[in-house]
């Protein structure tokens, strides 16, 4: 595989990262998916949906950190210099 | 491609213009008539007082913050504008016009929620139906609290991503 088209395949993977972020949030959002990490207990002071939620919300926060890394690697390496070709260079020159 | 990139510009020069008219109309509906908003959540501790406050206050927030996310994408669909008309269409970088068309439409989708929202045609999710912090003398009912911010902190993710796919397309066309 060239170098172009493997730094598109990373951007994809990337972008495909955060794709899968807004559907799990409008899933969320839309009452598909309820986030019930803790179970309720049932008691007044029952902290455990809020901490489900939460915890669902900082879940996606590093899905999408970890995607944008993913964006930045890919653009990272179009932009590097070819390896192999810079040997035959100073080899020609 | 061409097409794409037309329809593209299309899209976020009139959408982020529109979504600010929107935005500021929903704004002064708000200020000179703060009775109409709709109660996207409601506090149930038994005490009148704590409830009626808790309640007006709480969806007069989220109806400004919904309305400002309003205004801030239309700020940045509208600003963007000319960037997406630099783009090219050639193969040199075929992804960036496809990054920014996902962008536009993902904040579209999240805008159009938004409105559908204001309009009180679609309930907000409520997380939890109660977590009551009650005493023997004042009961407070707190769930409305947390279902209001967590509705705004997953509210807010679309709105990021959206943002993200842009900036990312705007960089692989080396526009950034």
């Amino acid at each position: 595989m060239d170098k172009e088209r493997k730094s598109r395949f990373i951007l994809w993977i990337g972008a495909g990262l955060l794709g899968t972020t807004v559907v799990f949030a409008i899933l969320v959002l839309t009452g598909v998916i309820v986030p019930n990490i803790f179970p309720p207990t049932g008691n007044l002071l029952d902290v455990n949906p809020l901490s489900s939620g939460l915890l669902t919300f900082l879940m996606l926060i590093i899905l999408i950190y970890v995607s944008t890394r993913v964006l930045d690697f890919g653009l990272k390496y179009r932009k590097e210099p070819d390896q192999k070709e810079e040997p035959e260079m100073k080899a020609k020159n | 491609m061409f097409v794409l990139k037309k329809l593209t510009e299309i899209l976020y020069k009139n959408a982020g213009l529109i979504c600010f008219v929107i935005a500021l109309g929903f704004l002064f509906f708000g200020i000179f008539n703060p009775n109409a908003f709709p109660n996207f959540y409601e506090a149930h501790s038994g005490n009148p007082l704590f409830d009626g406050k808790m309640t007006v206050l709480l969806n007069e927030i989220l109806w400004f913050l919904f309305c400002f996310i309003i205004m801030l994408s239309g700020d940045l669909l509208y600003f963007h504008r000319k960037d997406i008309k630099k783009l090219s269409t050639d193969k040199s970088q075929p992804d960036a016009l496809h990054f920014c068309f996902i962008g536009v439409i993902i904040i579209i989708g999240t805008i159009v929620y938004l409105i559908l929202l204001l309009m009180d045609i679609v309930n907000p999710i409520q997380f939890f139906p109660n977590v009551l912090f009650a005493g023997e003398e004042t009961p407070m009912d707190l769930s409305i609290i947390f279902n209001a911010l967590l509705f705004f902190l997953f509210i807010s993710i679309p709105y990021r991503i959206g943002e993200k796919f842009i900036k990312y397309g705007l960089k692989i066309g080396d526009l950034k």
